[in-house]
């Protein structure tokens, strides 16, 4: 009888599992799926190595006939000093990480060994390698709809890591951008750019089988859902199946610990080193489900049924911080501080990218704002809206909250390139990221509080609604924001597509007493004219300067005026598009004292806040007074330090 | 303690009299900051106050567009090794008249005067005492964590407060025009080991307390509310009172030094 009830809850636990366990979290297909790749691969751990087959069916989605495919090898980026990468990277230094030495080990590549076709015949000899890309040169022109299969054998030497994919020549292995990937078709031509230092992604939907083959006591991570393990002597083969994402990575390592959570049906796991804190490890499950919340709310919901987080060990702080779909990299320090919120926000920053990069797609490597700057907008409002942190730093009563961190940035940053520029064509690396970070987050924070948050809102979800899925471009973005406000999609387009720039004035600001006018007043009578002294009269006149310094500036914007009696106004300051200023003259019964352009600070991109504000008279605010108590306790701090 | 407190009486008017020549030093800071804040940092307390993101918006964008702050800056680190010199002078100064039992400005600052580089020289020498004693601690600290941290943390603290300890007694030696001042010195620790307690556990205890009220006086300082003539006057009374422990620590000293070379 009980092995009978044992074998019935066997049965049914079986079915659920295979009824329930999918992918998908929402069913598909969600995109056109344009592949369907089968890779089986075998990772040699002494080596780093990745030796794989791979079968890809590709389908013709595009109305054009195709002659060729142009596929990536990410990997060789890393072959040589002299590839595009390393040369844009400075010989290998990128985001805080760098090349350690000129060693073997320290480089990597992939190799295509063999080419067939469906019918297993050799067509190596129409693929051409050309560095970090290569061509697939069809047999037969490639119809609309029709589909082609392709069967690649290749080897991914995995380079030490400093930038996004290796090894730390231990355990740890991070497979990223491993394999041959095809471009992608796109308005009319290929898109297939090498790798940058700055961009890497556009690629098309499709499903992927993958089989990794490696060491039984290596925990693994991937791209998708585990359907099973198999084990055979001191080898597990994983098996990995992910539909509607357009690319596949995995992690191994035999030092991993892992720890997962559930949040409305989606598997978060994430894989850590030890020891690691429970205090940190609920911070991470905390910030990811802070957001699918928020996303679920304000954008569209998460399609797929998993997201691993993992945590690169301390030598490999170059794998650390990135995004692919359903799989993201957290900073190598995930140790949970009051203080400082960097673990939590990078977890919700790389989550935001399977919206921005995984569920959009749009083409990073030319219009990267997209992806990084729509996500660093969003990930600030995740901290504060669902996550409950405003601030990113916190000490005594000083608090930076994201808004204002990328203000500074931005405002900091020299205007010489249009936010959208193609990742490698800004002036510098700084201009790359304050351009593809900070600036569109700021631009996003700005039309917040200038139209309102529900705009944005609306903005975000009809966006999704229209273009998950369909690799949207920059003028897709502004067509919606058409749709809900003209004025918000120009101020948009102004502040994305030119290098227009803002920096409010207060240019003068005065207030004296009226005067009764005097002098001579001539008399009809031609008689001599009659005299009267010029007074002081009840009352004061005010005139006020504004200057918008460029030409980017939303429809109007608040002046707040205080007067003498500590009494306020606020005025709205609709500034002219073709004079820069604005001149105000008035009269009133009380002494102006201060004149303060955008006192809620909504115009975020503001080149310079501090000249917004001017004072009339000297008994307006001692405000610089905090500055004496900050030396004072630096002062005391010292005395009491050496007691000299 | 009593001794003490009579001799630190004795020696009140040195308390002020560091106080205003250490203002005066460090004045061309407070005025260029002053005025670069004046000019460029024309903040509203009542819209942004102090520490919020839009203060630190201001802040930082009046310090990128204005040039004044580094400056500033530029002119307290300038005015630091001249602060240093006039503080370690003024100390030797104060333990010779400490010592004379009796003050007289003029006396003390001639004092100050011509203990400066004996002072200075002692300094030096001593400088190795820390480097060892809290080095030790510090390694130790950073090779632990948790409760055995605490403690190690405790350790630094300690091994820094007997150094300055060490380094004060033996000071007592150099103006007195003595040799071996740093061996002497070690020599009237030991034998003061308990006053060493005392004093540091009352140095550390209001030390700490001044602080605090530095950390309140900012907070109140930085309230729209609160006027120019309370910064003055709560700058005063603070520095004062940082002073006066300092003259506490130093009398204690020479009162120490006194009761085992007499
Ligand atoms: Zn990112």
């Amino acid at each position: 009888m009980q092995a009978l009830q044992r074998i019935v809850l066997l049965i049914g636990v079986l079915c659920t599992s295979s009824a329930m366990a999918s992918a998908l979290r929402m069913p598909g297909p969600h995109t056109d799926r344009v592949h369907h790749t089968h890779i089986k691969a075998t990772l040699d751990a002494e080596k780093h190595r990745v030796d794989a087959t791979m079968t890809l069916r590709w389908r013709n989605t595009t109305d054009v006939t195709l002659n060729e495919i142009p596929f990536h090898l990410y990997l060789n980026a890393f072959s040589r000093t002299d590839t595009i990468f390393m040369k844009e990277s400075n010989g290998g230094r990128l985001r805080g990480d760098s090349r350690e030495g000129d060693d073997q080990d320290k480089f990597g590549y992939v190799q295509v060994t063999s080419v067939n076709n469906a019918n297993g015949d050799d067509v190596s000899q129409r693929w051409m390698t050309d560095g970090d890309v290569a061509t697939y040169t069809l047999a037969q022109p490639l119809m609309p709809n029709e589909e082609v299969t392709l069967n690649i054998a290749f080897t991914s030497q995995l380079p030490k890591v400093f930038a996004r994919s290796g090894h730390n020549g231990d355990t740890f292995n991070f497979v990223a951008q491993w394999f041959p990937k095809p471009g992608v078709f796109y308005k009319g031509k290929w898109v297939n750019h090498n790798y940058h230092a700055n961009t890497e992604f556009f690629s098309d939907f499709g499903n992927y089988d993958v089989e990794i083959t490696l060491p039984s006591d290596y925990l693994v991570g991937a791209t998708g859902y585990l359907v099973k393990k198999e084990s055979q002597e001191s080898l597990t083969t994983h098996y990995f199946q992910a539909e509607d994402v357009h690319d596949f990575v995995w992690t191994a390592d035999s030092k991993f610990s892992e720890a997962t959570a559930e949040w409305n049906g989606i598997t978060i796991r994430l894989l850590h080193q030890t020891p690691l804190s429970e205090k940190s490890i609920q911070n991470q499950f905390d910030a990811a489900k802070a957001s699918f919340k928020w996303f679920d709310e304000k954008v569209g919901a998460y399609p797929y049924s998993t997201m691993t987080l993992v945590q690169p060990p301390e030598n490999a702080g170059g794998a650390g911080g990135m995004e692919y779909p359903t799989l993201v990299t957290t900073i190598t320090d995930l140790d949970y501080s009051e203080y400082m919120h960097a673990a939590a926000m990078v977890t919700i920053h790389e989550i935001g990218h399977n919206y921005w990069q995984g569920i959009f797609a749009s083409n990073e490597f030319e219009e990267s704002w997209m992806d990084e700057g729509i996500n660093s907008y969003t990930e600030g409002r995740i901290m504060s809206e669902t996550f409950g942190q405003e601030n990113i730093l916190q000490f005594a009563q000083f608090s930076v909250d994201m808004p204002t961190m990328h203000h500074v940035r931005t405002a900091q940053t020299p205007t010489l390139d249009p936010v959208k520029t193609h990742g490698w064509k800004y002036v510098s690396r700084a201009g790359y990221s304050t351009n593809s970070y900070s600036k569109p987050a700021t631009i996003l924070n700005t039309v917040e509080r200038v139209w309102g948050k529900d705009k944005v809102d609306q903005l975000l979800k009809a966006y999704y609604k229209r273009w998950a899925f369909k690799h949207p471009a920059t003028q897709d973005f502004i067509a919606i924001a058409k749709e809900i406000d003209p004025s918000m999609a120009r101020y948009l387009n102004d502040a994305i597509t030119t290098i227009k720039n803002i920096d409010f004035e207060v240019k003068s600001a005065v207030s004296g007493k009226k005067q009764v006018a005097g002098g001579y007043t001539f008399n009809d009578d031609g008689s001599d004219p009659s005299f009267s002294k010029p007074e002081k009269g009840e009352g004061f006149v005010h005139q006020v300067t504004l200057v918008r310094n460029g030409e980017l500036h939303p429809p109007q914007v608040d002046v707040l005026l205080t007067f003498e009696d500590g009494s306020t106004e606020t005025r709205q300051w609709q500034a002219d598009d073709t004079i820069p200023w604005t001149k105000w003259h008035w009269e009133s019964d009380k002494k102006l004292v201060e004149v303060m352009i955008d006192p809620e600070f909504k115009v975020l991109l503001d080149k310079d806040f501090s000249n917004n504000t001017k004072r009339v008279a000297k008994q307006g605010n001692q405000s610089w007074r905090w500055a004496i108590s900050l030396l004072q306790n630096i002062q005391h701090a010292f005395s009491i330090a050496l007691p000299l | 303690m009593k001794n003490t407190l009579s001799l630190m009486w004795k020696m009140k008017w040195v308390a002020v009299a560091t106080l205003f020549i250490e203002m005066l030093i460090l004045l061309p800071a407070y005025f260029v900051l002053f005025r670069f804040g004046e000019k460029s940092l024309a903040v509203n307390l009542a819209v942004t106050p102090v520490g919020s993101s839009e203060h630190i918006t201001l802040l930082i964008d009046a310090i990128s567009n204005n040039p004044a702050f580094v400056y500033g800056i530029l002119v307290l680190v300038l005015a630091l090794p001249l602060l240093f010199l006039s503080k370690m002078a003024l100390a030797a100064g104060t333990m010779a008249s400490a010592q004379q039992q009796e003050l007289k400005l003029s006396l003390w600052l001639s004092n100050a005067g011509r203990n400066l580089f004996p002072a200075l020289g002692l300094f030096l020498r001593w400088l190795i005492i820390p480097i060892v004693l809290c080095g030790l601690a510090a390694v130790a600290m950073s090779f632990t964590d948790g409760t055995v941290k605490k403690v190690f943390i405790a350790v630094l603290v300690i091994a820094w407060l007997f150094s300055l300890s060490w380094f004060s007694f033996a000071l007592n030696f150099t103006v007195a025009r003595e040799k071996k001042a740093l061996i002497r010195g070690f020599g009237v620790l030991r034998k003061n080991i308990n006053r060493f307690a005392v004093t540091a556990a009352i140095f550390v205890a209001i030390g700490g307390f001044i602080k605090l009220m530095d950390f309140s006086y900012f907070s109140a300082n930085s309230a729209s509310e609160t006027g120019l003539g309370f910064a003055i006057a709560g700058a005063l009374m603070l520095g004062l009172a940082t002073r006066l422990l300092i003259l506490f620590w130093q009398t204690s000293h020479v009162e120490g030094w006194r009761k085992v070379t007499s």
